[in-house]
This record gives structure tokens, sequence and C-alpha cells, in this order.
């Protein structure tokens, strides 16, 4: 039984790894090429938010002893609940939109904005101080987004920029693949951890 | 229970705050979303009888009757750029759902909520904006707002939105283009003909195009304006002030075309137009010289090639009169066979009225310019040739005709009318009784049996023209020591003539009040009227404006530097200090009314006397057929209405509406009423709201009478001409837009008549 756990335990972390990078890349690419038939996409975010949640009640179980990371689970569950509520705007909304209005791009940054930054926040509170070396970098790219994100905001009110929109994608899917190694790091520390208590 | 338990119900209660949340949102989304139909409108009749009903969020639209149009609309507030109105149209006698170019939205698709998933979703909107911002600069402004019209059509397919080129275009369930995105509407009620039109539409000028039902595109969209003609597709656009045409069968072959400059159709044949615009400036209209006619069968074969400068068409006589680049005529028939077998320097076709033995006869000048007639056969109709002839409009049978220089009158077989004694002989148009002839030397009116109506003792005699249209039996004549006067049709001297000589411009006639004024030097006028002096005025300008008034204007170089009213004895009645004013005068029974807007001041001035001055900033006046006096107010509060006595009569709620009943707004009390055509009140200033219109012909009502809302107490009723009850105040809601009645009731309420 717990090794059924241990390995649902470390499917999930792996899932997490792989499913925003995934699903940033596939939503991307289906808003590039704007096709028509979207309900890919709906199914994408309802993956997403049932991963989220599964993880956070991985973290719980996973980081029982350590308080902080424990608490992460929280911020990852506020945030499967914001990606809820962006899901049933979008649902509500397709079809009905206003083009070429500038308020639905707002909501989206807003929501956008949002998931960052509970995001950020529960990686911060689980990576902690054990694993200083992740935190450095996953400081670093979140701190480069946010730049490029204000940049991006900027540029929207306004002030037009040449901000190369490559770059922005790139970094967060850096930050993405950093936060994958996070996490299949931890997983295989975990194992360690299991072995050593098994010693 | 330990701290993971307590993290986990949590986790959970969060969770289902957000799951809470998220329902309550997307509650209220789709309720916004969706659209209401409104409340059921009911049209009646006069009688109390309901003749349809449907729902619709704005009153009915009748315009098009008996197409009925409806709406329904989203619950987004109007400022939210998400509000939109569905429009649909059905027919009253049928109740069948119909539409057109103008009405795609169909009522399924209103109620439609799995059919949007065919769509892009609005995160994918809003993340290919964001990247279309990010590379090419986002917008600066929301003014660019286009509404997703995309919807399913009858064949399956989707009419889809596209958002890279902002363009719709025909495309499966699979999202693959049968028809590229570069449309913006598209015409489904052509498919019993085997064709679709769509219409590409830049906001500034719209193109037609024709595809066939598989969409292949069979007339490319260069067309703005399409039709349809016996079993043809007409199509035209403009470019810049000239017109083309072109004509195509339903498999997108041109049968003529596709630069034609005009198509006419004809039972059996077209009569097209070529323009030649070489060299030309397009933005210019045609010359007549640069248009070459043709005639074609409607097979696309030329019966006549488009190189002659005009066809006249002869729909009666079955003939064409043809003339060519030289100015050379022919007389042909509809197979192009010539009749005449020659060339001739004018051929006329006359139509001499129903019941005369050679209804159409042909005035032919040959070569020599020598006339005669002939028939439709090409068969002269006498032997008798003129050095002249012209038709008398109007007169059937008669025309003047010269020979030797002498004229007369002559019917189309060559019998003379009246002898050729006179020098000049001419027609008065709107007059065809008369003529003004010269004999000997001397002018005067006969009529067409040769008697003398004014003696030949002028000079000339004025012939009709615009400045004179109005002066009836009166002509104007210039005596043999150049004097100027009116004489009349029973030989009386009208207007005493006057040593005056006309300096500059055209003579004047005051039809109303008799009064002939003109320039008779620099600055100087004059005006002659009956039993009266001649009266001369020095002014840069003078202009009548009714009533035996006129305004006369002094300038200094462009500049109006002083105006006046004056009457036609030259007393001054008004005198305008500044130089932006506006006047109007005319004559109410039998004495003149004179409106002066000027300083932000309204005068109205009756018989002379001062009967009204109110003052408010205007922007024009008006004098109405029924002498009531409409004064614009610049403060766009609607017309302000006067009688001749100056009595203030309310706000016109029926501007640019000749009824015979009007509604009026009093700003006192707030209240609407009804009055007559001459400003008598039918029904007082005791009612909430009024609206006024005509009845149209449906359902045995008779036309042409009017009819009323009127609102009191909060209930709406309708009024007839006379102010009599058609409906006593019981509806929630009426109109009578358009004519037709269409009233709001509440579950189970009776209509009373």
């Amino acid at each position: 039984m717990k090794k059924v756990s241990d390995l649902l335990s470390k499917c999930i972390s792996l899932m997490y790894a792989i499913c925003f990078p995934l699903s940033f890349c596939l939503f991307l690419y289906l808003s590039v090429a704007y096709k028509g038939n979207m309900l890919f996409g709906y199914v994408i975010d309802i993956v997403k938010i049932i991963v989220i949640l599964l993880f956070a009640n991985n973290v719980l179980f996973m980081y029982e002893a350590d308080e902080d990371a424990k608490k992460s689970s929280k911020y990852f569950v506020i945030l499967a609940g914001i990606i809820l509520l962006e899901f049933v705007y979008t649902v509500c909304m397709h079809g009905k939109y206003n083009y070429g209005g500038k308020n639905i791009i707002v909501i989206y940054m807003f929501f956008f904005a949002a998931e960052f930054i509970v995001e950020t926040i529960a990686f911060v509170k689980l990576i902690g101080e054990a694993y200083g070396g992740f935190m450095i970098r996953f400081g670093i790219i979140t701190f480069l987004v946010i730049t490029f994100g204000l940049s991006l905001c900027i540029s929207y009110t306004g002030c037009r920029s040449g901000l190369p929109l490559v770059v922005i994608v790139l970094l967060i899917l850096l930050r993405d693949i950093i936060k994958g190694h996070f996490l299949i790091k931890s997983v295989i520390m975990r194992k360690h951890e299991v072995s050593h208590d098994k010693n | 229970m330990n701290k993971v338990k307590i993290q986990l119900i949590e986790n959970a209660m969060i969770f289902g705050c957000f799951i809470i949340a998220a329902f309550i949102f997307g509650n209220d989304l789709l309720q916004k979303n969706s659209y209401e139909a409104g409340e059921v409108r009911y049209i009646l009749d006069t009688e109390g009888n309901i003749i349809s009903s449907h729902p619709s969020t704005t009153p009915l639209n009748t315009e098009s009757y008996p197409n009925i149009g409806y709406t329904y609309e989203n619950n987004w507030g109007e400022s939210s750029g998400l509000y939109r109105v569905q429009s649909g149209s059905y027919d009253i006698n049928t109740d069948e759902e119909s539409g057109s170019l103008d009405y795609l939205s169909k009522a399924e698709y209103i109620h439609s909520f799995w059919d949007d998933f065919c769509y892009p979703s609005t995160k994918n909107y809003a993340i290919y904006k964001m990247i279309d911002g990010i590379i090419n600069g986002f917008p600066r402004t929301n003014s660019v707002e286009l509404g997703n019209n995309s919807f399913y059509m009858d064949d399956g397919n989707l009419f889809l939105y596209d958002i890279k080129s902002g363009n719709y275009g025909v495309a499966d369930l699979r999202g693959n283009w049968l028809l590229s995105p570069e449309y913006q509407k598209i015409d489904t009620s052509h498919t019993d003909k085997g064709i679709v039109i769509v219409e590409n539409d830049k906001g500034y000028q719209r193109r037609i195009g024709v595809t066939d039902l598989d969409y292949n595109v069979l007339i490319e969209p260069k067309y703005e304006f399409i039709d349809f003609c016996n079993d043809y597709i007409f199509v035209s656009n403009y470019e810049n002030y000239i017109r083309y045409f072109a004509l195509y069968d339903y498999n997108g072959n041109a049968i003529i075309g596709p630069d034609y400059g005009d198509i006419v159709f004809y039972d059996s044949f077209m009569k097209v137009e070529i323009d030649n615009t070489d060299d030309m400036n397009l933005s210019d209209y045609v010359d007549e010289k640069d248009r070459y006619y043709g005639i074609y069968d409607y097979e696309g074969n030329a019966i006549l090639e488009p190189i002659y400068r005009s066809i006249t068409i002869g729909e009666g006589t079955d003939t064409l009169i043809v003339e060519d680049q030289n100015s050379q005529y022919r007389l042909l028939d509809f197979e192009g066979n010539d009749i005449l077998g020659d060339y001739y320097k004018y051929i006329e076709c006359i139509n001499q009225g129903e019941g005369n033995e050679h209804q159409y006869v042909f005035i032919i000048e040959d070569q020599d310019e020598h006339y005669y007639f002939c028939d439709k056969d090409g068969k002269k109709l006498s032997d008798e040739i003129f050095d002249y002839v012209k038709d008398i409009f109007g007169s059937d049978d008669l025309y003047i005709a010269g020979r030797d220089d002498k004229y007369g009158l002559i019917d189309c077989l060559g019998n003379i009318r009246l002898e050729f004694k006179y020098s000049e002989l001419d027609d008065l148009h709107e007059d065809s009784a008369y003529m003004v002839a010269n004999l000997d030397g001397k002018a005067g009116v006969i009529d067409v049996s040769g008697t003398t109506i004014i003696d030949f003792n002028y000079k000339s005699i004025l012939s009709y023209n615009y400045a004179t249209n109005k002066m009836g039996d009166k002509y104007i004549v210039i005596t043999e020591d150049d004097r100027i006067g009116v004489v009349n049709t029973q030989n009386e001297i009208f207007i005493e003539p006057e040593s005056y000589s006309l300096f500059d411009g055209e003579y004047k006639y005051t039809s109303d009040d008799e009064i002939l004024y003109f320039q008779f030097d620099d600055q100087k006028w004059v005006i002659l009227k009956p039993d009266s002096l001649p009266v001369e005025f020095h002014f840069g300008e003078l202009k009548y404006l009714g009533g035996g008034l006129f305004l006369g204007r002094n300038y200094s170089g462009y500049s109006e530097v002083k105006g006046f009213v004056i009457d036609s004895s030259g007393n001054i009645v008004w005198e305008f200090d500044e130089f932006s004013y506006d006047v109007e005068a005319t004559m109410v029974e039998g004495k003149p009314l004179l409106v002066i807007a000027a300083k932000d001041r309204l005068t109205i001035m009756y018989d002379g006397n001062i009967v009204a001055e109110e003052n408010y900033a205007i922007d024009f006046i008006e004098i109405k057929d029924n002498n009531l006096i409409a004064v614009c107010p610049t403060d766009s509060s609607g017309y302000r209405i006067y009688n001749y006595k100056g009595d203030y009569l309310g706000i016109d709620c029926n501007i640019g509406t000749s009824t015979e009943i009007k509604g009026y707004y009093d700003e006192s009390s707030g209240l609407y009423g009804l009055r007559d055509k001459f400003g008598n009140i039918v029904l007082d200033f005791e009612y909430e709201y009024v609206e006024v219109s005509k009845y149209i012909n449906y359902h045995n009502v008779k036309e042409g009478g009017m009819m009323a809302v009127v609102k009191t107490n909060g209930k709406y009723g309708i009024v007839d001409v006379n102010g009599n009850w058609i409906y006593e105040p019981q509806f929630d809601w009426a109109s009578v837009s358009n004519g037709v009645i269409q009233v709001t009731l509440r579950e189970g309420q009776e209509i009373k008549k």
C-alpha cells in the first residue's frame, strides 16, 4: 500500500512538472494558430486543476514534518481555485465576447498575474531554505518574468514596446523547467530519505 | 485531530469557497450573456382584434409591413461593450420567419450555447491579442468594435469569424475553410438559384460577389449592387463618379460586361452603354460624347454594336432611332434592320395620343434640311415637305412648321391648320393653347386657331421662363419705345408699361402679390405693380420674401453691410442692425405675416403689428404651408410652433411629418397635447406622451387616416384624427409607429374598445 502511495506521489509531482509547460505550449499554439475547435483547451484546463489539487494534497502528506512546506498546499489550492474561476469565465464568455475590446485582455492579465503570484508564493513556501540553490534560480527567473511582465503591462497601457515575444515565452518555459527540475529532484531526494529510513 | 487533517479541512474549505464563487460568477455571466425575448407585443386592428403577436425587447419594427422585425437583447449594459441585440423578422400574414442580408442573426442561434464552442475561446482571443499587441503594438483605443456574428448555416457549415483577417468565411465543422475569410456578410436566400451572395465590406465601400453552393467564387467580389433580372445576375459598382454594370448567368458567365456604363432591360433585348474613360479624370462624370450605346440580346449577342451616340427605344412602335458619332440618324426595327434605308440629319418619334389614327409618327429631317412625316414602317404620311417642323408640347397632333421663313401650324398629314404668315412662332410650353407670334415685325399672342389673344403691338413678348413661370395668363411685354409692362390674355394692360430696361439678371414676378421687379441699373431696382407708380430702390440685391414684402441688401465688396425689409410701396418695415439674421414672410388672409429671427430674438409681425416677441437663441425659422411658424432653437429642444397671431402652440413632436394632427409639448406643464393642422386643439395638454402616425392600408383599415397614441395616468390609449378614442387608455405600452397599432397586454387583460 505504501508502495502504491509512493508511486502515486511521484507520478503527481511529475504530472505537475510536465502539465504546466505542456499546457502553456499547447495553449500558446492553439491561440497563435487560432484554430476553431477549442474544447481541447478546456480539457487541458480541467486536467490542470485536478493535477494541482492532487499535488496540493500530495504536498500535504509528503512534507508532513515541514510546517512551512505543508502550508504551501493551501496556496496550491488557491491557485487551483483561481484557475477554476478563469475556466468558468472563459466557458461562460465563450462566443459572447466583444472582439477588439481591451477589457477581456485586462481580465486575463489579471488572472494570469494572480496565478503567477500565488504559484510563486506556493513554491517559495515549498522550496523553503532546504533547497537554497533552487530558491536562487527560481527567484531570479521569477524576478525576470515579473520584470518582463510589467514591461508588457506598460506596453499594453500605451507605451509601445519592442519587447521580443520569444524572451518572455522562453522565460516562462525556463521557470517551468526549474520548477520541474525541483519537483523531480525533490522526488528523488525523498526516495533517498525513504531509503535512509529503511536503513 | 492532527495538523495534516486540519490543513486538509482548511484546503477543502478554501476550494469549496472557490467552487461557490465560481458558481455565482458563472451564473451571473450566463444570465448576462443570455438573450431576453422581451414582452409579447400584440398588433391590433382598430376593431379590437389581435392580428399578430411576437416577443421583442424593442417595439416591433413595422417599417417593412407586412414584414415585422423583432429584437432580442442580452443583459449586459449598453456601455459595457458586450451589449448585443439580435434581430429577426417574420411575415405577419404567414408567420414565416424571413431574413435578408441585414438580418443574418437567427432565432435558433440566439439560444445556442454549445454551438459557441466551435469558435475560438475568449482566452484564445486574449492570448492572441496580447501576442499581437507585443509584436505590433496595442491599439490605443477601443474604437474598433467588431462583433462576432458567426453562425451555423442551414447546410451545416459555419459562417465563421477569422480574427487574423477580421473577416468571415465559410468553414466546415472541422474548421477547414470552404470559402476563404475575405467577407463580412453572406446571403443564402438565393440557394434555389444555385448561388450564394457574399459581401466584402471594408467600412467605406461594400463589394458583392457570388459563389456556387460549394462556395466556389463565380463572380469576384467587386460590385456594389446586385439584382436579378430575367434569370440573370445584374451587378454594378461605382468607381468615383463612374458606374459600371455587368450581367452574368447563374454559372458566373458574363453575358454582358463586366465593364458597361449602363444596361437597360427590355422584353427581348438590352440597351447597353460603354463609356470611354481613357484619358479621363475618374473623379468626374462621363461626358455625353464619351458614351457609346448598343443593343444586345439575352444570349449576349450584339444586335447593334455599342458604337452609337444615342439610341431611342420606341416600345410602342418596335423601332430604334439610332444616332451615330457623325450625328446621322437611322430608323431601325428591333432586329436591327434599317426601315428608311438611309441616314438622316434628325429623326424624332412623336406620340400623338391614344385614339389618334396615327398614334406614333416620325418627324424626319433629310440631308437637305427638309422635314416630313412618316409612320413606323417608314411610309411618308404626305408629300409635303417643310423647312422647319417642331412638335407643340402637349398639343397631340399640331406642329409649328416653317416654309420660306414664314411659320404656321400643320398636322402630321401635312394639312395646314394655320396659315404660314408669321415671321416667328413660339409655343409656350406650359400653356400650349397660346403662342407668341411675330407678324410684320410686331409681337403678339395667338391661340392655335390663329385668334389674336394679345394684339400685335409690341416689340417683343417674353415667353415662359423660369423667373416668370407663375404668371398664369399674363405676359411681360416690351413696347416699341422700350417700356416694360404686363398684359393679360384679355388683352388688357395689367401693369402699365414704364420706361425701364433690364440691366442685369432677369425679370422677376411675384405671383401672390402680382408685382414685377427687376434691376434696371447698377444697384438700382424697380418695382412695378398694377395701378401704381414705379418704386425705385438702391440695393445691391432685392429678394421677394412673400406677403408683398422684400428683403433689400446692400453690400461692400462681398460683405453685406445693411439689410432692410421693405413693402412694395417702398416703406421700411424692418431694419437689421446685424448681419446674421433669418427672415421669412408670407400672405395670410390677405395680410402680410413677417417672421424675423435676429440677435437671439424672435419677432412675429402680422398686418404691420408686432404680435409676438420672444428672446432665445434661434437656429432658423420656417413658415409652413399651413401658415404655422416653426422656430428651431439652437438648444435642440425641438421646433417651437406659433400661429400667425403670435400664439405659442407648443413644441412640435412630429418633426418632418406633414400630418393632419400633430403632437405638441407644453414645457410649463411637461404634458403633451394634439392639435390639427391649423393649430386648433384636438386634445389639450393633458397627456404624458403622444405619438402620431398615418394609417397604413392593412386589414381593411382605411388608408391615409390619422391616429395617435397618448398616455394618461400611466396607461396608453389610441385616438383618431378627431380626438375620439379608438382604444381608451388601458395598455401598459402602445405605439402607432408606421400606422400599425401595437400594444403589450397583462396576463388575462381583455382589450376594451
